[in-house]
């Protein structure tokens, strides 16, 4: 059994807006082990993101953490100080973006930028942190590693930025890699060099990766267990090969069937109908009740809890996984 | 959710919405209008608030100071002070709004023609805007003189071209940014002229910069106006206006203050108006602050 | 037969020339599309895909003339869209249409539903006084309501939004609509209403799609014929079960071998074909064949001579010398 390197209970994020409160992440509890890709997978404004920067604190105002743990490595993140999270952030844990280009200073070099990632942390000279620099842009696979240090963001292509991005998010070995949405603007071949890297890197450094995606197929090439978000709250959780061939909750088993397989052609793809509620007008009882074929009475009434179908299998349904499941045997 | 829970979010609730700094924002913006709103109200209705004719003169109560009978004292050809600037208000009102309009249109047609086309004439469009903006407008404002002669009508021309260029960068850039949205490009695709896509899709979207200017641009083609009209070049005597006012209340500053201090202070406030209105406005439609985050 | 080739394109051209600092000095040439062939039948989907950088969207905006073509022909139902003038053009706009892939910014923010697709009919002077009929009755076609027409583009979903761009594009009955993208930009569960929605009105309506996407598992799914694009040029084309089933050019292996498989079960990141290096800049395209500098299994011959398309199998043409 994995030691935990992320444990979180109940976490609730809220924005106050002027038009009312957005309950961006309505009590999300999961748990990360040593060494484990865990994937957050979810639609446009499910609170994937929020969960994200929740942990790092990092959520811009108007939002606010207001309850929940956060447990990383025996400490509660929620509650300690803010210079203690600032030491943490890019050494213990550390977050690579969708887009490169705005993570990246456009006003200083590659070199510059990575060495002051690991200067900010460890106290070496200029030259050994321009040594270890150098190091980790080879491990990252940017080739020609002397010459992309002298180079700006703009000089790059999005994929050679990516690799910088993750350079310096892994320059002091974290314990946790949160990837949100890494491989999303970039072409597919990119991608799956990209893939390959951050899978590289967890056999090497045995790094927690949680990996965030709307992406079923990028979430299914790397985790080995996925928790599905709607509404702000997690609602299922299993290893990949669960969610995948038995769905249990009737959002994940609409969204695997809307996924498009490569290997099958479906005349008419099957759709969930409905589209998702505005995040400040919720209906009551159960999020996904009003596109739910199964929703029974209670649903419109009461919010359900996780409950453990079968073990390491969570689903928050009143119907609890017995809702007809598809089960799929193989494609 | 539990009542505790409850409480502490409505707590935190309250604690974020004021650090929002809304309210303060509204306040300046809701402070120039109502200051513009008067300045508005007093200049449509100069006749009926006026006390007396702003034009007679009674050169025995020269230079009196506010009593009783003149409120704000009488000027040196002995006319009411308080009559004078409010029809004053009607004259700056009127040129800040003309001079605005000419600009405006002006402006909009040359930065349309030139951001939607782009080339050599936008090139040299913006190159003769840029030598407009460089002419110091008292420079401009004695070649327009020179040239048509010093009267209201003018004034309003001379401050209205200056305030041309302003307008013109503005559309233009709208157009530029504008052009690149894919409705732009469907709209085309469609078969609508340009005409159409200037008219019925670029510029109705570029209002909100175009309103903010218009409202700055008024205050400070008042300010230009009551300039112009101090050194001579602007509004003749015997029309009241403020500018014109505090010309010929200079010679007596020591002696009868009250001639320069009412003029000055309408001129402070109406500008103060369009400037608080402006920076409201451009708050406000700011779309980057429009949304839930 | 020619008859049923709806539109065909023949070595379609552009470039776009790169300034100097000194203003109107050209450093350079982009070239963007760089002679591209391919045809649309009647009734049929046909895609481009390919990578950023490949030209595929500009092929688009070219083909419909929303920017001005370089060089080339481009044949709908046999006349030369290229050299009709202004007013002819515009009154051929009724038979091509585009869908673009941005549903924020296809809509223009201050017009309701209403006038957005009642524009076209306004322009073209059709329908005229019953304009709200046909609004509603395109309307209905994409899945969307009456109740819809009063509301403005922020008010909308995603998936909403997208639908109201293809009524837009529906509502002067054209005979092509070019799909650029169309969705990329909105969540899955939408894509799938999206493709299906396409999918019945290419059935009831007759209409021919040329489909621009960069995701091979979209394509498989919607479209009869495929072409792969890379570097301004087509390497290769076939019937899309043909491409899939037997991809004869590097690239087009390459590609699909990097799409992520949803199967847990069948994960294949390992056994993915690593293509070495970045896109070439398409001011300065590799000589010889544009792949060359990537491609695992280039040759001496690859570096000088650029290949010409062949047809190995039944209407599947590659552009290689060594097809796999």
């Amino acid at each position: 059994m994995n030691e935990k390197v992320l444990d979180i209970h109940n976490l609730k994020t809220y924005f106050f807006t002027r038009r009312g409160n957005v309950k961006a992440v309505d009590g999300v509890s999961f748990e990360v082990s040593k060494g484990d890709i865990v994937g957050i997978m979810g639609e446009t404004g499910c609170g994937k993101s929020v969960t994200a920067l929740s942990i790092l604190r990092l959520i811009p105002h108007p939002g606010k953490i207001i309850g929940g743990e956060v447990i990383f490595n025996g400490k509660n993140l929620i509650e300690i100080s803010d210079e203690e999270m600032r030491q943490l952030r890019g050494k213990e844990i550390s977050m690579i973006f969708q887009d490169p280009m705005t993570s990246l200073n456009p006003v200083y070099t590659i070199g510059d930028q990575v060495s002051e990632a690991i200067r900010s942390h460890q106290d070496i000279s200029r030259t050994q942190a321009m040594r270890e620099t150098l190091e980790m842009l080879e491990k990252v696979s940017l080739p020609d590693s002397l010459e992309v240090v002298k180079k700006y963001p703009h000089e790059l292509s999005g994929g050679m930025r990516q690799r910088a991005m993750i350079a310096m998010a892994i320059v002091c070995t974290p314990l946790l890699l949160i990837a949100d949405e890494p491989t999303t603007s970039l072409d597919v071949t990119i991608q799956a060099q990209i893939l390959k890297l951050i899978k590289k890197l967890r056999n090497t450094f045995d790094t927690s990766v949680l990996l965030i995606s709307h992406d079923f197929g990028v979430i299914s090439e790397m985790c080995d267990k996925v928790m599905v978000m709607y509404a702000g709250v997690i609602v299922e959780s299993a290893d990949v090969y669960t969610i995948y061939e038995k769905p249990a909750h009737p959002y994940t088993r609409g969204l695997i069937k809307s996924v498009l397989k490569i290997d099958m052609v479906d005349d008419v793809l099957e759709t969930i109908s409905g589209i998702v509620p505005n995040p400040l007008d919720l209906p009551p009882g159960c999020p996904f009740n009003p596109r739910c074929r199964f929703a029974k009475e209670i649903c419109c009434r009461e919010i359900p809890t996780m409950t453990e179908i079968e073990p390491g299998h969570f689903v928050r349904c009143f119907n609890g996984g017995k809702s007809d499941r598809c089960k799929r045997t193989n494609y | 959710m539990e009542g505790g829970m409850r409480e502490k979010i409505r707590k935190i609730a309250e604690t974020h919405r004021d650090e929002l700094g809304d309210f303060k924002r509204d306040r300046t913006a809701m402070l120039g209008l109502i200051i513009l709103v008067a300045f508005v109200f007093v200049g449509v209705l100069a006749p009926f608030l006026a006390p007396y004719d702003p034009l007679t003169q009674r050169l025995p109560a020269a230079r009196m100071t506010p009593n009783s009978e003149f409120l704000l004292g009488t000027d040196e050809l002995g006319r009411d002070m308080l009559s004078r600037t409010i029809y004053g208000t009607r004259t700056s009102l009127q040129i800040g709004v003309m001079a605005t309009a000419i600009a405006m249109i002006f402006g909009v047609l040359i930065g349309s023609i030139s951001g939607y086309y782009g080339g050599l004439l936008d090139f040299i469009a913006m190159r003769v805007i840029d030598l407009l903006l460089s002419v110091p407008s008292l420079l401009l404002a004695i070649l327009v003189v020179s040239i048509l002669g010093a009267s209201t009508h003018n004034v309003v021309i001379a401050v209205g071209i200056r305030g041309i260029g302003p307008f013109a960068r503005v559309v233009r850039g709208s157009m530029l940014s504008i052009k690149k949205e894919y409705y732009i490009k469907s709209a085309r695709a469609l078969g609508a002229s340009d005409l159409r896509i200037i008219f019925r899709h670029i510029l109705p979207n570029s209002l909100s910069p175009i309103i903010t200017l218009a409202t700055l641009s008024m205050g400070s083609a008042i300010l230009s106006a009551a300039g112009l009209s101090f050194v001579g070049l602007g509004v003749q005597p015997p029309t009241p206006e403020w500018g014109l006012m505090l010309s010929s209340g200079r010679e007596f500053l020591l002696a009868a203050p009250h001639m320069v201090i009412f003029p000055g202070l309408a001129i402070i406030l109406s500008v103060l108006g369009f400037n608080l209105l402006g920076d409201g406005l451009r708050d406000a439609l700011d779309p980057r602050l429009k949304g839930i985050i | 037969m020619q008859k049923d080739k709806l539109l065909i394109c023949e070595n379609v051209k552009k470039h776009y020339p790169v300034r100097g600092s000194f203003f109107f000095r050209s450093v350079g040439v982009v070239r963007a599309v760089d002679g591209v062939d391919f045809y649309v039948k009647r009734g049929e989907t046909f895609s481009l895909i390919g990578e950023s950088g490949c030209g595929k969207t500009t092929i688009g905006l070219t083909i419909l003339r929303l920017i001005e073509p370089t060089a080339g022909k481009v044949y709908f139902q046999g006349e030369n869209i290229f050299e009709l003038g202004k007013r002819e053009m515009i009154r051929f706009r009724r038979n091509m249409q585009i869908v673009f892939q941005d549903p924020q910014s296809s809509l223009n923010p201050r017009m309701t539903v209403k006038s957005i697709i009642s524009e076209p009919l306004v322009i073209h002077n059709v329908h005229k006084g019953n304009e709200v009929e046909r609004v509603l009755e395109i309307l209905e076609s994409v899945g969307l309501r009456a109740e819809h027409m009063e509301k403005y583009p922020h008010e909308l979903s995603g998936g909403q939004k997208q639908r109201v761009g293809l009524a837009r594009a529906l509502t002067l009955e054209p005979k092509l609509i070019v799909l650029d993208e169309p969705t990329s930009s909105v969540d899955v569960s939408v894509q799938a209403k999206i493709l299906n929605l396409l999918k019945k009105l290419r059935e009831n309506m007759g209409l021919s799609y040329l489909f621009i996407t960069h995701d091979l598992s979209v394509i498989k799914h919607v479209s009869n014929r495929t072409a792969v694009m890379y570097l301004g040029k087509i390497v290769e084309s076939a019937t899309t079960e043909e491409l899939f089933r037997t991809p004869q050019h590097p690239y087009t292996q390459a590609l699909l071998s990097a799409i992520p498989n949803p199967n847990p079960r069948t994960r294949h990141l390992d056994k993915v074909i690593v293509i070495k290096g970045e896109v070439p800049s398409p001011m300065n395209p590799p000589l010889g064949c544009r792949f060359h500098t990537r491609c695992p299994f280039v040759k001496p011959k690859c570096k000088n001579v650029e290949p010409e398309p062949i047809e190995t199998r039944v209407e599947h043409y590659v552009s290689c010398h060594y097809p796999l």
